[in-house]
Protein backbone atom coordinates (compact mmCIF):
# COMPACT_ATOMS: atom_id res chain seq x y z
CA UNK A 1 0.00 0.00 0.00
CA UNK A 2 1.46 3.30 -1.16
CA UNK A 3 1.80 5.78 1.67
CA UNK A 4 -0.87 8.89 1.04
CA UNK A 5 0.62 11.54 1.28
CA UNK A 6 0.85 15.24 3.23
CA UNK A 7 1.36 18.05 1.39
CA UNK A 8 3.85 20.96 3.25
CA UNK A 9 3.63 24.17 1.32
CA UNK A 10 6.19 26.81 2.33
CA UNK A 11 5.26 30.68 1.21
CA UNK A 12 7.52 33.72 2.40
CA UNK A 13 6.82 36.06 5.08
CA UNK A 14 8.63 38.95 5.31
CA UNK A 15 10.83 38.00 8.08
CA UNK A 16 10.38 33.94 7.08
CA UNK A 17 8.27 31.10 5.92
CA UNK A 18 5.06 30.16 6.12
CA UNK A 19 4.49 26.83 5.88
CA UNK A 20 0.81 25.13 4.73
CA UNK A 21 0.88 21.61 5.80
CA UNK A 22 -2.38 19.78 4.61
CA UNK A 23 -3.71 16.11 4.99
CA UNK A 24 -2.48 13.94 8.16
CA UNK A 25 0.67 13.61 10.01
CA UNK A 26 1.63 10.22 11.18
CA UNK A 27 4.06 8.05 11.43
CA UNK A 28 3.82 7.66 7.48
CA UNK A 29 3.61 11.32 6.81
CA UNK A 30 5.44 12.95 9.75
CA UNK A 31 9.39 12.46 7.67
CA UNK A 32 7.77 15.05 4.54
CA UNK A 33 6.90 17.36 7.41
CA UNK A 34 10.07 17.14 9.39
CA UNK A 35 11.68 17.45 5.74
CA UNK A 36 9.82 20.40 4.70
CA UNK A 37 10.80 22.41 8.00
CA UNK A 38 14.57 21.59 7.78
CA UNK A 39 14.18 22.93 4.37
CA UNK A 40 12.72 25.90 5.52
CA UNK A 41 15.31 26.20 8.26
CA UNK A 42 18.28 26.43 5.62
CA UNK A 43 17.12 29.97 5.00
CA UNK A 44 17.34 30.96 8.44
CA UNK A 45 14.13 32.35 9.12
CA UNK A 46 13.04 34.58 12.53
CA UNK A 47 10.15 33.36 12.29
CA UNK A 48 8.42 30.15 11.15
CA UNK A 49 5.07 29.98 10.80
CA UNK A 50 2.96 26.17 10.75
CA UNK A 51 -0.27 26.73 9.28
CA UNK A 52 -2.08 23.58 10.64
CA UNK A 53 -5.44 24.18 9.17
CA UNK A 54 -5.71 21.53 7.06
CA UNK A 55 -4.51 18.68 9.40
CA UNK A 56 -7.16 16.69 11.34
CA UNK A 57 -4.99 14.38 12.74
CA UNK A 58 -1.25 14.35 14.10
CA UNK A 59 -0.17 11.56 15.84
CA UNK A 60 2.85 11.68 18.04
CA UNK A 61 5.50 11.52 15.51
CA UNK A 62 4.34 14.66 14.45
CA UNK A 63 4.06 15.96 17.80
CA UNK A 64 7.50 15.12 18.03
CA UNK A 65 8.08 16.63 14.61
CA UNK A 66 6.97 20.51 16.21
CA UNK A 67 9.06 19.99 19.49
CA UNK A 68 12.17 19.46 17.57
CA UNK A 69 11.49 22.61 15.26
CA UNK A 70 10.67 23.95 18.17
CA UNK A 71 14.14 22.98 19.71
CA UNK A 72 15.72 23.93 16.75
CA UNK A 73 14.21 27.08 16.49
CA UNK A 74 15.00 27.83 20.21
CA UNK A 75 18.96 27.20 19.71
CA UNK A 76 18.74 29.61 16.71
CA UNK A 77 16.92 32.36 18.88
CA UNK A 78 14.50 32.32 16.30
CA UNK A 79 10.54 31.73 16.93
CA UNK A 80 8.13 28.68 15.91
CA UNK A 81 4.55 29.93 16.19
CA UNK A 82 1.47 26.89 15.20
CA UNK A 83 -1.61 28.40 13.80
CA UNK A 84 -5.27 27.48 13.14
CA UNK A 85 -5.25 24.09 14.79
CA UNK A 86 -7.72 22.20 14.73
CA UNK A 87 -9.53 20.73 18.02
CA UNK A 88 -8.40 17.06 17.66
CA UNK A 89 -4.63 18.43 16.94
CA UNK A 90 -4.83 20.82 19.35
CA UNK A 91 -6.20 17.68 21.69
CA UNK A 92 -2.84 15.81 21.10
CA UNK A 93 -0.86 18.82 22.63
CA UNK A 94 -3.44 19.40 25.45
CA UNK A 95 -2.82 15.52 26.43
CA UNK A 96 0.97 16.10 25.55
CA UNK A 97 1.00 19.08 27.99
CA UNK A 98 2.57 21.07 25.22
CA UNK A 99 0.24 23.71 24.48
CA UNK A 100 1.97 26.25 26.98
CA UNK A 101 5.51 25.12 25.34
CA UNK A 102 4.14 26.17 21.86
CA UNK A 103 3.29 29.19 20.44
CA UNK A 104 -0.10 29.02 18.86
CA UNK A 105 -2.42 31.35 17.55
CA UNK A 106 -5.75 31.58 16.18
CA UNK A 107 -5.01 32.64 12.16
CA UNK A 108 -1.93 33.11 9.99
CA UNK A 109 -2.19 36.95 10.58
CA UNK A 110 -2.03 36.48 14.13
CA UNK A 111 1.24 34.75 13.26
CA UNK A 112 2.35 37.30 11.11
CA UNK A 113 2.29 39.85 13.55
CA UNK A 114 3.01 37.89 16.81
CA UNK B 1 -17.07 -9.15 33.80
CA UNK B 2 -15.69 -11.00 36.65
CA UNK B 3 -12.20 -10.31 37.78
CA UNK B 4 -11.38 -14.13 37.14
CA UNK B 5 -13.10 -13.70 33.75
CA UNK B 6 -10.78 -10.34 33.10
CA UNK B 7 -8.33 -12.12 34.26
CA UNK B 8 -8.43 -14.74 31.85
CA UNK B 9 -9.00 -13.18 28.85
CA UNK B 10 -5.86 -10.73 29.24
CA UNK B 11 -3.68 -13.66 30.13
CA UNK B 12 -4.96 -15.97 27.20
CA UNK B 13 -2.18 -17.85 25.94
CA UNK B 14 -1.92 -19.35 22.03
CA UNK B 15 0.78 -19.41 19.38
CA UNK B 16 1.16 -16.99 16.83
CA UNK B 17 -2.62 -15.62 15.82
CA UNK B 18 -1.17 -14.96 12.48
CA UNK B 19 1.26 -18.12 11.82
CA UNK B 20 -0.69 -19.75 9.39
CA UNK B 21 -2.66 -16.03 8.17
CA UNK B 22 -2.84 -15.30 5.03
CA UNK B 23 -0.53 -12.26 3.28
CA UNK B 24 -3.96 -10.56 2.34
CA UNK B 25 -2.72 -7.05 2.25
CA UNK B 26 -5.66 -5.93 4.41
CA UNK B 27 -8.44 -8.49 5.84
CA UNK B 28 -11.15 -7.79 7.93
CA UNK B 29 -13.43 -10.37 9.93
CA UNK B 30 -16.11 -10.07 11.02
CA UNK B 31 -17.91 -12.61 13.24
CA UNK B 32 -20.38 -13.94 15.71
CA UNK B 33 -19.09 -14.80 19.24
CA UNK B 34 -18.26 -18.67 19.09
CA UNK B 35 -17.66 -18.16 15.39
CA UNK B 36 -14.06 -18.65 14.11
CA UNK B 37 -12.85 -15.89 13.77
CA UNK B 38 -10.41 -15.86 10.73
CA UNK B 39 -7.55 -17.48 9.54
CA UNK B 40 -4.83 -18.23 12.04
CA UNK B 41 -7.46 -17.05 14.86
CA UNK B 42 -6.75 -18.50 18.41
CA UNK B 43 -10.13 -17.56 19.89
CA UNK B 44 -10.02 -17.73 24.10
CA UNK B 45 -12.51 -20.21 25.32
CA UNK B 46 -13.46 -17.98 27.73
CA UNK B 47 -13.87 -14.49 25.75
CA UNK B 48 -14.83 -16.30 22.49
CA UNK B 49 -13.81 -15.34 19.06
CA UNK B 50 -13.15 -11.49 18.89
CA UNK B 51 -16.09 -9.61 17.17
CA UNK B 52 -13.49 -8.01 15.09
CA UNK B 53 -9.89 -8.44 13.75
CA UNK B 54 -7.95 -6.86 11.55
CA UNK B 55 -4.24 -8.14 10.26
CA UNK B 56 -1.97 -5.65 8.95
CA UNK B 57 2.01 -5.51 7.87
CA UNK B 58 4.73 -3.65 10.21
CA UNK B 59 3.98 -0.53 7.62
CA UNK B 60 3.42 2.76 8.92
CA UNK B 61 0.89 2.97 5.69
CA UNK B 62 -1.18 1.00 7.17
CA UNK B 63 -2.05 3.52 10.16
CA UNK B 64 -4.09 5.46 8.20
CA UNK B 65 -6.73 2.45 7.45
CA UNK B 66 -6.15 1.33 10.93
CA UNK B 67 -7.62 4.20 12.86
CA UNK B 68 -10.63 4.10 10.27
CA UNK B 69 -11.34 0.68 11.25
CA UNK B 70 -10.72 1.77 15.02
CA UNK B 71 -13.24 5.06 14.70
CA UNK B 72 -15.98 2.82 13.16
CA UNK B 73 -15.65 0.33 15.52
CA UNK B 74 -15.97 3.35 18.44
CA UNK B 75 -18.93 4.92 16.45
CA UNK B 76 -21.21 1.58 16.78
CA UNK B 77 -20.17 1.09 20.38
CA UNK B 78 -21.69 4.37 21.25
CA UNK B 79 -18.36 6.62 21.94
CA UNK B 80 -18.88 10.45 21.25
CA UNK B 81 -16.58 11.90 17.96
CA UNK B 82 -13.95 12.87 20.46
CA UNK B 83 -13.47 9.69 22.36
CA UNK B 84 -13.86 7.94 18.67
CA UNK B 85 -10.81 9.85 17.71
CA UNK B 86 -9.00 9.11 21.01
CA UNK B 87 -8.98 5.41 20.35
CA UNK B 88 -7.80 5.77 17.02
CA UNK B 89 -4.86 7.73 18.25
CA UNK B 90 -4.25 5.15 21.05
CA UNK B 91 -4.40 2.24 19.11
CA UNK B 92 -2.25 4.15 16.42
CA UNK B 93 0.25 4.90 18.77
CA UNK B 94 0.46 1.49 20.40
CA UNK B 95 1.16 -0.22 16.97
CA UNK B 96 3.13 2.56 15.75
CA UNK B 97 4.99 1.24 18.94
CA UNK B 98 5.24 -2.31 17.57
CA UNK B 99 6.50 -1.27 13.86
CA UNK B 100 9.11 1.20 15.03
CA UNK B 101 10.53 -0.90 18.31
CA UNK B 102 9.41 -4.43 18.07
CA UNK B 103 9.91 -4.88 14.70
CA UNK B 104 12.74 -1.86 14.27
CA UNK B 105 10.74 -1.08 10.67
CA UNK B 106 11.20 -3.89 9.42
CA UNK B 107 7.99 -3.84 7.01
CA UNK B 108 8.03 -7.56 6.72
CA UNK B 109 6.25 -8.21 10.09
CA UNK B 110 2.38 -9.02 11.43
CA UNK B 111 0.13 -7.46 13.86
CA UNK B 112 -2.89 -8.41 15.00
CA UNK B 113 -5.53 -6.32 16.27
CA UNK B 114 -8.93 -8.31 17.85
CA UNK B 115 -11.38 -6.06 19.24
CA UNK B 116 -14.58 -7.12 21.83
CA UNK B 117 -17.56 -5.25 22.87
CA UNK B 118 -17.48 -5.32 26.73
CA UNK B 119 -20.58 -7.08 28.17
CA UNK B 120 -23.54 -4.89 28.70
CA UNK B 121 -23.50 -4.47 32.24
CA UNK B 122 -20.51 -1.93 31.85
CA UNK B 123 -20.26 -1.47 27.41
CA UNK B 124 -17.30 -0.44 25.78
CA UNK B 125 -14.35 -2.10 23.77
CA UNK B 126 -11.73 -3.96 24.49
CA UNK B 127 -8.53 -4.47 22.12
CA UNK B 128 -5.68 -6.77 21.69
CA UNK B 129 -2.60 -6.01 19.35
CA UNK B 130 -0.69 -8.62 19.39
CA UNK B 131 3.02 -8.79 17.14
CA UNK B 132 5.75 -11.53 16.68
CA UNK B 133 8.42 -8.20 17.17
CA UNK B 134 11.27 -8.14 19.82
CA UNK B 135 10.44 -9.06 23.46
CA UNK B 136 10.48 -6.34 26.00
CA UNK B 137 10.15 -6.32 30.06
CA UNK B 138 6.69 -5.02 30.03
CA UNK B 139 7.92 -3.17 33.51
CA UNK B 140 10.56 -1.30 31.50
CA UNK B 141 7.67 0.51 29.50
CA UNK B 142 6.68 3.94 30.58
CA UNK B 143 6.06 7.10 29.89
CA UNK B 144 8.73 9.42 29.97
CA UNK B 145 8.69 12.25 31.97
CA UNK B 146 6.37 15.39 30.20
CA UNK B 147 8.96 17.71 31.82
CA UNK B 148 11.68 16.82 29.70
CA UNK B 149 10.69 18.32 26.58
CA UNK B 150 12.13 16.51 23.68
CA UNK B 151 10.71 14.62 20.44
CA UNK B 152 9.78 10.93 20.94
CA UNK B 153 8.23 9.34 24.14
CA UNK B 154 4.78 10.25 24.35
CA UNK B 155 3.00 7.66 23.03
CA UNK B 156 2.81 5.43 26.30
CA UNK B 157 1.94 9.02 28.14
CA UNK B 158 -0.84 9.38 25.16
CA UNK B 159 -2.04 5.23 25.70
CA UNK B 160 -2.36 5.51 29.38
CA UNK B 161 -4.15 8.72 29.12
CA UNK B 162 -6.31 7.51 26.63
CA UNK B 163 -7.44 3.75 27.64
CA UNK B 164 -8.73 2.99 31.35
CA UNK B 165 -6.84 -0.20 31.06
CA UNK B 166 -3.56 -1.01 29.15
CA UNK B 167 -1.51 -3.86 29.97
CA UNK B 168 1.58 -5.60 28.26
CA UNK B 169 2.62 -8.55 28.52
CA UNK B 170 4.70 -10.63 26.73
CA UNK B 171 3.39 -13.53 24.58
CA UNK B 172 4.33 -17.38 24.85
CA UNK B 173 4.83 -17.59 20.76
CA UNK B 174 7.31 -14.80 20.83
CA UNK B 175 6.17 -11.03 20.38
CA UNK B 176 4.14 -8.95 22.53
CA UNK B 177 0.53 -8.67 23.41
CA UNK B 178 -1.07 -5.34 24.76
CA UNK B 179 -4.86 -5.06 25.73
CA UNK B 180 -5.85 -1.98 25.88
CA UNK B 181 -10.26 -1.39 27.16
CA UNK B 182 -12.09 1.89 26.95
CA UNK B 183 -15.64 2.27 28.97
CA UNK B 184 -18.44 4.50 27.99
CA UNK B 185 -19.08 6.82 30.22
CA UNK B 186 -21.56 5.92 32.60
CA UNK B 187 -24.05 8.24 31.73
CA UNK B 188 -23.70 6.72 27.47
CA UNK B 189 -23.64 3.62 28.86
CA UNK B 190 -27.36 4.19 31.01
CA UNK B 191 -28.77 5.74 27.67
CA UNK B 192 -27.41 3.00 24.83
CA UNK B 193 -29.24 0.43 27.51
CA UNK B 194 -32.29 2.69 28.21
CA UNK B 195 -32.32 3.14 24.02
CA UNK B 196 -32.13 -1.08 23.81
CA UNK B 197 -34.93 -1.45 26.14
CA UNK B 198 -37.28 0.70 23.70
CA UNK B 199 -36.23 -1.74 20.99
CA UNK B 200 -35.74 -4.78 21.96
CA UNK B 201 -35.73 -6.43 18.57
CA UNK B 202 -32.68 -4.07 17.79
CA UNK B 203 -29.32 -5.32 17.67
CA UNK B 204 -26.04 -3.89 17.39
Amino acid sequence: MPPSSVTVQPSPLPDGVLLTVSGDVDLARSPALRAAIATANASSPKRLVVDLAEVPYMDSSGVATLVEALQVARRRGSELILARLQPRVRSILEIARLTTIFRIVESVDDAKSA
Amino acid sequence: MSDAIRKQRDGRSGDAPGGDSPRDELWFARCEAGQEAGPGATPSPIAGAPDARIEIPSQPAYLAPLRAFVSALAARCGFDEVTQFQLALAVDEAVANVINHGYDRNPDGRIWISVWNEPEDRPGLRFVLEDAGRQVDPGTIRSRQLEDIRPGGLGVHIIREVMDQCQWERRDAGGMRLTLVKHLAHGVAHARAEDRRERPGSRD
